[in-house]
């Protein structure tokens, strides 16, 4: 599912900045769906996600290329999104946040779409995490892991446990299958 | 048959692709359990089908004016590290700096030196009140000494006259 960014990571590392817009181009979808389903903010996904950029870019040279790029873009974003929930104690307005934007993103959308969004907002922000790196970027559990900075059996304990508060949260929501 | 806590585990597991037959065996059986499942079921088909949103058209454009504005940071600093007047400079603020640190090292001695002096003129201030009143005291010690003695010669004075006294009476 990964691109070859090392062409494009060499030219940077050897001085063509603008080669950085073909990196920003092959991973703005995945830094910014990841920031905006922990933050559920439209605008401050953004802010994170070209904050993710902008430290990609200042520690290229400490990028270790044997590691897929975006997996070390992606734990960027998430270390940065956790902090900045940590700090605001973001969590309650999150979850409020992920309605609102349900109502203003995908007024055209299926039910299903808004649905989810709301579910989301009603998970921790790792589990949430967690369950965006699976169903959204296709990692495997060790590959979470090593973004997450968690054991690959903690994060199959999590993911099971983000199913499970989503199946029960669905149900309470009347919307059964 | 398994159990229903094993048959979770293994509907955790059927979510991964290794559905096995001890759980359909399990589902057969057990309709608690066939709703978990058709509840978990559905969670993983939503969050499958959940579209990826996307940033703003004009998001790639914003992070690469970051980018530059940050390589020209960069690069405006290491221009004036390099410039033979900015170093110049930054030495004469050094050495400037330096002067003025002596200069208030000076005015803290000075000041140490006033405090030291304020303080010998307090401590000898105590000992000449230590003084005055031990001085006092032994005064008044002497006093009452001198006076008992006074006293005693001017009893025996007394004490004598009055026996020449009688004496001569006599």
């Amino acid at each position: 599912m990964e691109e070859d960014l090392s062409p494009a990571i060499r030219k940077v590392l050897s001085g063509e900045i603008e080669a950085f817009s073909e990196i920003v181009e092959a991973c703005q979808g995945a830094v910014y769906n990841l920031a905006f389903r922990l933050l559920g903010d439209p605008a401050e996904a953004e802010d994170i996600a070209q904050e993710a950029f902008l430290r990609a870019f200042k520690n290229l040279s400490f990028y270790d290329s044997k590691r897929p790029f975006l997996r070390w873009l992606l734990a960027i974003t998430y270390n940065l999104s956790m902090d900045y929930l940590r700090r605001r104690s973001r969590e309650i307005r999150a979850v409020k946040a992920f309605s609102a934007l349900a109502d203003r993103q995908n007024r055209n959308s299926e039910p299903s779409a808004m649905e989810m969004q709301e579910l989301l907002g009603r998970l921790d922000a790792v589990d949430r995490a967690i369950v965006v790196l699976k169903y959204w970027h296709g990692f495997s559990l060790k590959e979470i892991g090593e973004i997450v900075g968690l054991g690959e059996g903690v994060v199959k304990v999590k993911l099971h446990r983000a199913r499970l508060r989503l199946a029960d949260e669905l149900e309470k929501g009347g919307r059964r299958p | 048959m398994i159990s229903c806590e094993e048959a979770l585990e293994k509907m955790l597991e059927a979510l991964e692709g290794s559905q096995t037959p001890e759980l359909l065996d399990h589902l057969a059986g057990c309709e608690s359990c066939l709703a978990q499942w058709r509840r978990l079921e559905a969670v993983h088909a939503l969050l499958e089908s959940a579209p990826a949103l996307n940033p703003s058209p004009e998001f790639k454009a914003k992070v690469m004016a970051a980018v530059r504005r940050e390589v020209a940071l960069k690069r405006a600093i290491k221009a004036l590290v390099a410039s033979p007047l900015v170093f110049f400079a930054a030495a004469a603020l050094a050495i400037g700096l330096v002067a003025l640190a002596l200069r208030l090292w000076d005015l803290l001695l000075a000041f140490r030196i006033l405090l030291e002096m304020a303080l010998s003129w307090l401590w000898r201030l105590k000992w000449l009140v230590k003084l005055a009143l031990e001085v006092l005291l032994v005064s008044s010690r002497l006093t009452f000494y001198f006076a008992l003695v006074w006293l005693m010669l001017l009893a025996v004075f007394a004490k004598f006259v009055k026996r020449e006294v009688q004496n001569e009476v006599a």
